[in-house]
């Protein structure tokens, strides 16, 4: 996974209304227009911030998919998911990341 | 000469503004924000430096800065849709700004420097709060505290008592306050967030023992525990400690005026005078 393709996508999420208004009414097409491969683009259509956080995306970035309801990503949820990575190996190196 | 005549520390929690216009003097973080505003009034500098780091927002990772100037004539902002925060535009103080640049990098302080920039809530919750008309120019300098590798706290500690002797050589008759600004401990959407929320705070005694060292002025103690790793435990943007420990280098080994603990929040406010009003 290309983290930096995911973090661009989350900035872009919060600086481009109109790209989010398509992402919210047509996910899959609005996502043809990023660069993204099918594990990406799958991880991100099903809301998979686990895997993506595990694979090395910024929570930080990621929140911003929760703070407009991208996904199915609304806040119950992104925060169930995320917490459940509570005690994993994940959690314990996260200094080990790239980006918080 | 110019002078730095007061050094702030504040939180700049995005969610402040929307919960201060809901309950007004209701809400405790009102009240503490209103105190420094006093403290600040009564010293009424001529331009404030702002301390503080970006979110991805002012800058990305295609040009990551590890220090950086804001060296345009004026800023505007928020960058980031900071909830029910108007849009502001600053003037910035750039014959400030540029001495800062010239005299940081003869002080070995490598910054980069945007003329064209806008600021995110790091910048503009202070403000909002403490100079809301937006009279007094600022210049906003950033450290980073987010992305590995970070400065090391000695480094950022220098930095502080390095702007604090520049300003002193700028030959300037302005009153100059610094306001930095940071959580102590905080995690943003990450695994540490409670429950329902956006947020946690992982690590309350952390942020209590940083200003115990701040009352009892251990700033050598401060600047050693601060490692990547310790900051770190204390949430993935436990990191905005090192806004915190460039002023206590501008302060130098002084107690707080003001310290107020936002435990909850793991945040603190904080004032110090550092120079009297009629010695200006």
């Amino acid at each position: 996974m290309n983290t930096y393709r995911i973090h661009s996508f989350c900035r872009r999420v919060l600086h481009d209304p109109n790209f989010r208004q398509r992402l919210l009414e047509t996910p899959e097409l609005a996502l043809k227009e990023c660069t993204l491969d099918d594990t990406e683009r799958h991880a991100l259509l099903s809301g998979d911030v686990v895997s993506l956080y595990q694979n090395g995306a910024s929570a930080f970035l990621l929140l911003i998919l929760s703070r407009y309801c991208l996904f199915g990503l609304e806040l119950p949820i992104y925060n169930a998911r995320m917490r459940s990575l509570r005690g994993t190996q994940t959690e314990a190196s996260a200094e080990q990341r790239d980006l918080p | 000469m110019a002078e730095i005549v007061a050094a702030y520390a504040v939180p700049h929690t995005p969610s402040f503004i929307a919960e201060v216009a809901k309950n007004g003097v209701a809400s405790p973080t009102a009240g503490f924000f209103a105190t420094i505003k006093a403290h600040l009034d009564e010293i009424n500098p001529d331009l404030l430096i702002l301390i503080q780091n970006d979110h991805f927002n002012t800058f990305f990772l295609d040009n990551w800065p590890t220090f950086a100037l804001g060296i345009a004539d004026k800023t505007t902002g928020p960058s980031d849709q900071t909830p029910e925060m108007p849009q502001y535009e600053v003037t910035v103080a750039q014959p400030l700004a540029r001495h800062l640049l010239s005299s940081l990098v003869e002080n070995d302080f490598d910054f980069s420097a945007s003329q064209e920039f806008d600021v995110d809530h790091a910048v503009l919750v202070p403000l909002h709060f403490l100079t809301p008309t937006m009279a007094v120019p600022i210049v906003p300098v950033f450290i980073n505290c987010l992305v590995p590798p970070l400065p090391t706290a000695r480094r950022c500690y220098r930095l502080g008592s390095t702007i604090k002797t520049t300003i002193e050589q700028w030959r300037k008759p302005y009153r100059v306050a610094v306001i930095a600004s940071g959580s102590l401990s905080l995690e943003v959407g990450g695994p540490l967030i409670e429950p329902g929320k956006t947020f946690g705070v992982p690590d309350p005694e952390w942020a209590s023992w940083i200003l115990d060292t701040l009352r009892s002025c251990q700033h050598n103690e401060l600047v050693a525990a601060a490692t990547p790793e310790r900051m770190a435990q204390a949430g993935n943007v436990g990191g905005e400690l090192l806004n915190w420990i460039a002023l206590l280098g501008i302060t130098g080994r002084r107690e707080p005026e003001i310290l107020i603990n936002q435990p909850e929040l793991g945040n603190a406010f904080a004032a110090w005078t550092l120079a009297k009003r009629d010695e200006a």
